[in-house]
């Protein structure tokens, strides 16, 4: 009995310890991600340079070190909660053209044909990245990754269309009207700025993709 | 003999205190096998060979230490569709074992695994909801959520039975709230400090998002003549979201609950984000609401039955 007490004591210390540390390490990626989330949004240009300088920052470094962020990547702690903060972020929209050979519209789709919603809803959040269509270098090597990512989506478009020769691909930024715009001009329709237009034809596509 | 008794050993005065792991458990592991059903038609398109973003690509981004399907297939030298067969099989396999409680912190842990093996195939793909989801598993990796209704319970009688008698399992649902505490703050914080958050602009835009609000096709432009409502509803979520901790104030926390858990199912309706809103209802239930309370209440009911006179 006196042995199952001891056991009883050490793991509760355990508990105690190991959530010690969980809240530890959450506050300091939040505290971490708040920071650049704030500088970045009010303070785009010299976000850098303000980030570089910032103490508290600093301070936080040490969950960038092994094995502390390999722990935090293999628990999901490496995320920082401010969902859809300090602003919803503007999202981008594809729209595929798909053409036969003698260039007549086969198909106008926004995306390829998934068989569940919540592949939709991850597709999605890659979406983001199109942002460095807007602020990228061309030869960086984020705009190759959304290269890519448009050519994977378009690829499966192409593939999923019967008798598709070719897809031309755009994408997007979408604005909607905001509350201040809408008092201004009540008919303010929403802005679609085109970002990129590619087309790839069926010579270009993966062969890993054909199934 | 009762057949709650069966898995439960109700002669132990904590079975009550307890219940909160056990539904953290089982609804984790009912969530994952839901997840995993909804996206395997397309998980070829997500995590496969034929995945949207190669996962070559994908690899690049990931750090020295970080595991995925196609480090794996590496490895081994397997076929990567062949991996990817048997991680789900594992996966489904060890679910399984969650949900029932068998031999659960290592089913746990070997689920954190595979889990972080699946969606660190393909990272651009992931969103908040795995991260909540590799949370929740790393908890279940050393919370005794197997001291009832479980096959460890039955198995393991002896020991268990010790555990769960002198456990604290109160102080095991704080640590879990103060988690909560922390992650509900810092996500009112930085609302807070976005100046779209103050002014509605936010709530608005959420719901004018392209990919938003399009399940239900709910009518809300006419909410741009009101636009207090945007106002009120984005201050509602910030204030909720920081002083979350006031859910520990006993009077409060229904109320709180109740908030929390509507701002989470609007989330679905709108955002349609239903597995991200769903763990997090999960996470929320499990730590603050009162299954001691409702069984107390429903032994109560059972016996008052039993004590009836027959007419």
């Amino acid at each position: 009995m006196k042995t199952l007490g001891v056991f009883i004591f050490l793991i509760m210390r355990l508990y105690k310890l190991l959530f010690l540390i969980v809240f530890v390490l959450t506050i300091s990626v939040n505290v971490r991600s708040t920071i650049t989330s704030y500088t970045e949004f009010y303070y785009e240009d010299k976000a850098d340079t303000l980030l570089t300088g910032n103490t508290l920052l600093c301070a936080t470094n040490f969950i960038l070190e092994n094995p502390i962020a390999t722990f935090l990547s293999h628990t999901g702690l490496d995320t920082g909660f401010g969902f859809f903060a300090p602003n919803v972020a503007s999202e981008y929209i594809t729209e595929f053209k798909v053409f036969s050979k003698d260039s007549i519209l086969l198909q106008k789709t926004n995306f390829p044909l998934f068989r569940v919603k919540e592949t939709g809803t991850r597709v999605k959040s890659a979406y983001l990245m199109f942002e460095a269509y807007l602020n990228q270098r061309p030869d960086s090597m984020d705009i190759k990754k959304c290269d890519i990512f448009l050519k994977g989506l378009s690829t499966r478009v192409l593939l999923d269309t019967e008798r598709s020769a070719y897809v031309t691909s755009n994408v997007y930024l979408y604005h909607h009207p905001l509350l201040s715009q809408l008092k201004a001009d009540a008919d303010m329709k929403p802005i679609y700025t085109m970002i990129q237009s590619k087309t790839y034809s069926r010579n270009e596509v993966w062969g890993h993709l054909y199934k | 003999m009762k057949f709650g008794a069966i898995f439960t050993n109700n002669n132990s005065k904590s079975t009550g205190e307890t219940l909160y792991l056990v539904f953290f458990r089982i609804a984790i592991a009912l969530f994952l096998i839901a997840h995993i059903s909804a996206i395997y038609a397309d998980f070829d398109y997500l995590f496969g060979s034929g995945s949207l973003i190669p996962n070559q690509v994908t690899n690049f981004y990931l750090g020295s230490y970080d595991m995925s399907l196609l480090r794996w297939s590496q490895y081994f030298g397997w076929d990567i569709d062949f991996t990817f067969q048997l991680t789900l099989l594992l996966f489904i396999l060890f679910v399984l074992f969650l949900l029932v409680g068998l031999f659960t912190q290592p089913s746990a842990f070997l689920l954190l695994v595979l889990h972080i093996s699946i969606v660190k195939t393909n990272t651009f793909f992931n969103y908040g909801m795995d991260y909540f989801a590799s949370i929740c598993l790393f908890l279940l990796c050393f919370l005794p959520s197997n001291v009832s209704f479980s096959l460890d319970a039955i198995l393991f009688h002896k020991k268990i039975d010790g555990l769960r008698a002198r456990l604290d399992f109160p102080i095991i649902r704080k640590y879990m709230g103060i988690f909560m505490c922390i992650a509900y703050f810092f996500s009112g914080f930085d609302k807070l400090l976005g100046y779209n958050w103050r002014n509605g602009e936010s709530i608005w835009k959420t719901f004018t998002l392209p990919y938003s609000n399009l399940d239900f096709n709910l009518q809300l432009e006419w909410l741009a003549d009101y636009p207090w409502v945007m106002i009120g509803m984005g201050w509602f979520v910030i204030l909720q979201e920081i002083f979350y901790f006031l859910i520990n104030h006993k009077p409060l926390r229904r109320f709180w609950l109740i908030g929390i858990v509507c701002m989470h199912l609007g989330i679905a309706l709108i955002l349609n984000l239903y597995f991200f809103s769903a763990i997090m209802i999960i996470l929320n239930l499990t730590t603050y609401y009162d299954f001691e309370g409702k069984l107390k209440g429903f032994q109560t009911f059972g016996k008052s039955s039993e004590l009836k006179p027959q007419s």
